[in-house]
């Protein structure tokens, strides 16, 4: 009887899900440029916990690269960069946040992926990611081809491991937590440690000793802004916009801003996209 | 005399099973009526019949000139019928005191003082004022049954049903609690007693019956049964309490 | 240098965001936990009628709440009421539902088992005395199963509490994400950063738990003497 009422649950709750989509979509026309501009302020997402891409400060203001984006986007648009409503949001939940039409545009290091895509619609990229490898100084990596017959550190399940399990010749050391993957680098267990090309600069930055001597490894991935599926008004305006911005050098300008005290002395064209231009 | 209740032709089934098969009795006021009878006879449903705690399918119930049915007002009529059960029932989360004054003052709408007074008499009666403070299960199960009595009594009912509530005592708390009803019995308190101590069945009804699937197969004086028992169901009944005595 | 870092809990800006977060969580987390038991008290005395009328709604509202997870129900109240209904209520107000619906089908399920499990006795013979079912309820059944159910509930209350964190999903800042910011933004300049963060944050919620816990405890001790 038990197992009945479970089941019985399960699918009302499965129909109610399918049946509830497609009803007509509430979110729509919240966000259209002429809505956005009668509501006096711009709605975006960006991340609180992740910097130096979007994070409160001791003061508590939203800041980073993604930020500093979005401010310039309110500029643009409404005439004022604080007419701004940030939300918080989450890698979980930044998919829900455009659909629901909690808000209007997602600024949070968001890789454009095919899967992705299908729900939300990317306008072009301002930052772009890769796989990089970060080595002793005493034992450099400069190319992919430097790690034959070596031990390299990856965490599980991430890019950079599904990448090199598939290259014959390297051996494969794996991580749980990248805590510990990094000191494992530091105790010599490998020569170097692959992981997200933003992620080992920013250690290395940290970690006297350490760099990056290669940063483009496997499909460089684009991050972009991101709008509900559908709003091609506001996509279109992103990415004037982001042309535009271009002709002022308007990533570098935010790189030295929020990624240079990070990253320290690296070529910035090794991560930011100028202009939209990929 | 006037009968405090009359049963006429009562019937009742569980399902196929019919556990009352057309009972009529009545019990007159100040009297005593004793029921025994193998376990499974119908005696506890028959008592729980009169208060509404079971309905029947057949037959009359008249307690005090009212018919009782499907339209009664049991919580009225509840409040004249006092009811004590084998299993020790009183509210575990009430001291003593408490127990007893719980039904006076919300049924009733007495003032707890009264209550209270009323309460202590009948706790004197059954010789535990001394517990009144006590919870439940500081008590030893004579004691409870003491308590549930004197809870029953604090209604000031016309009529006190009992139901085999010594079965669960040992001996020698069954004899304070049997003390306890023949005290009741001497102030001519109108019972019904279904039981199965049969010398304390002997002594203390007015009235005695022998109840046997769901029927009454014999009615008299107590002291008659016991001497000269007409059925031989009802001899059977008898030896078997001779055998384990 | 053993407290090192411990400079990010004495900077009164940091605490200050910290306490902001605290009341989010403690208001989500009281607030639901209010509507819970009494609400939870009154379904469960509904459900112990065995009429299909009542347990079948009873059971896929129970069942429904159990076998989907809290983060779920979260999502379809935030983002699917948000879509498919235009109800924009805000992260805390959905937090409040979600969690006061969860928590009343839990205290619902166990208000029934308390009551259920007391001995039929307890019944029959306060109907005996004439008291009325509404009675039998208030002063004779509801007051021993609260003794019963009384470890379980504050259980459920704790665990309200330690589900607040999920509420992050649905954009409403509480205090473990305010921990994790204060952690990031000090994590380049103070390695120690999330050891003394966590650690307050540990504190805090042992303060919110160890005095209902300890409630509990001398509640049961007093009745366990009845």
């Amino acid at each position: 009887m038990r197992n009945l009422f479970k089941f019985v649950a399960i699918v009302a709750a499965v129909f109610g899900f399918a049946g509830a989509s497609t009803f007509v979509n509430a979110a729509d026309a919240q966000d259209s440029i002429a809505a956005i501009k009668a509501r006096g302020h711009l709605k975006i997402a960006v991340f609180s916990d992740k910097p130096p891409f979007g994070f409160v400060d001791k003061d508590g203001k939203n800041q980073g690269y993604d930020v500093y984006f979005a401010r310039r986007f309110a500029k643009e648009l409404l005439g004022d960069e604080s007419k701004i409503e940030f939300t918080l949001t989450e890698p979980a939940n930044r998919v829900d946040l455009l659909e629901s039409g909690r808000v209007d545009i997602v600024l949070a290091n968001f890789t454009v992926t095919p899967e992705r895509s299908k729900r939300v619609d990317f306008a072009k990229p301002y930052f772009k990611t890769a796989i990089g490898v970060v080595s002793n100084d005493q034992t450099p990596i400069n190319k992919v081809e430097d790690l034959q017959g070596k031990k390299l550190i990856v965490i599980r399940g991430t890019t950079a491991d599904v990448y090199f399990s598939k290259i014959k010749g390297i051996d494969l050391v794996k991580y749980d937590q990248i805590s510990d993957a990094f000191q494992a680098l530091r105790d010599g267990r490998g020569v170097g440690l692959a992981q997200d090309t933003t992620l080992v600069l920013a250690w290395a930055n940290e970690n006297k000793g350490f760099s990056v001597g290669v940063g483009d490894i496997g499909d460089v991935e684009p991050i972009a802004p991101a709008v509900r599926k559908g709003n091609t008004e506001l996509r279109d305006w992103i990415n004037d916009t982001l042309a535009k911005l271009g002709k002022e050098n308007f990533a570098h300008k935010a790189f030295d801003a929020t990624l240079k005290p990070y990253y320290g002395n690296i070529k910035p064209e090794d991560i930011i996209v100028e202009g939209g231009v990929f | 005399m006037s009968d405090i209740l009359r049963v006429t032709n009562l019937r009742k089934s569980f399902g196929a099973l019919r556990v009352l098969d057309g009972i009529d009795f009545s019990v007159g006021e100040g009297r005593v009526l004793t029921i025994i009878g193998a376990s499974g006879c119908g005696k506890s449903t028959l008592l729980r019949t009169i208060n509404g705690l079971e309905t029947i399918d057949d037959g009359e119930i008249v307690f005090d000139g009212e018919r009782l049915g499907a339209d009664t007002d049991w919580r009225r009529v509840r409040s004249h019928i006092g009811m004590v059960f084998q299993s020790y029932d009183l509210f575990n989360h009430l001291k003593v005191i408490d127990n007893v004054t719980l039904a006076p003052i919300k049924v009733q709408n007495k003032g707890k003082e009264e209550a209270e007074e009323i309460a202590m008499n009948l706790l004197r009666r059954v010789g535990l004022e001394d517990k009144r403070g006590a919870y439940p299960r500081e008590l030893s199960g004579g004691q409870k049954q003491r308590v549930a009595i004197a809870r029953a009594l604090a209604m000031q009912p016309r009529i006190m049903l009992f139901d085999e509530i010594t079965a669960s005592l040992d001996p020698e708390m069954s004899q304070e609690v049997l003390e306890t009803l023949l005290e009741l019995a001497a102030i001519r308190m109108t019972m019904i007693v279904v039981t199965h101590e049969m010398g304390f069945a002997k002594a203390i009804g007015d009235e005695l019956l022998f109840m046997d699937g769901g029927k009454i197969l014999e009615r008299g004086a107590p002291r008659d049964f016991f001497a000269a028992p007409q059925t031989q169901r009802a001899r059977q009944f008898l030896s078997r309490f001779e055998y384990r005595i | 240098m053993p407290f090192s870092g411990a400079d990010i809990l004495l900077d009164s800006a940091n605490l200050a965001r910290l306490a902001e977060g605290l009341i989010v969580t403690v208001r989500v987390a009281a607030v639901s936990i209010v509507f819970a038991f009494v609400l939870g008290m009154l379904i469960g005395v509904i459900a112990l009628s065995r009429g299909k009328l009542v347990q079948i709604p009873y059971q896929i509202f129970l069942q429904s709440i159990r076998i989907v997870p809290q983060l779920v129900w979260l999502f379809l109240f935030f983002f699917g009421f948000a879509k498919w209904l235009g109800w924009n209520w805000n992260g805390e107000t959905t937090g409040i539902v979600v969690f006061s619906i969860w928590g009343t089908a839990e205290m619902a399920d166990i208000v029934r088992a308390s009551i259920g499990s007391l001995p039929v006795h307890q019944t029959q013979s306060a109907a005996a005395l004439g008291l009325s079912r509404s009675q039998i309820y208030l002063f004779v059944l509801i007051p021993q199963a609260v003794r019963r159910l009384l470890p379980v509930s504050i259980n459920l209350a704790t665990r309200i509490i330690k589900t607040t964190p999920l509420l992050v999903l649905i954009t409403v800042v509480e205090v473990l994400k305010v921990g994790q910011q204060l952690i990031e933004v000090n994590i380049l300049t103070n390695s120690l950063a999330a050891f003394w963060v966590y650690g307050l944050i540990f504190v805090i919620y042992f303060l919110i738990c160890f005095p209902v816990a300890l409630l509990s405890r001398k509640l049961e001790a007093r009745w366990s003497v009845q």
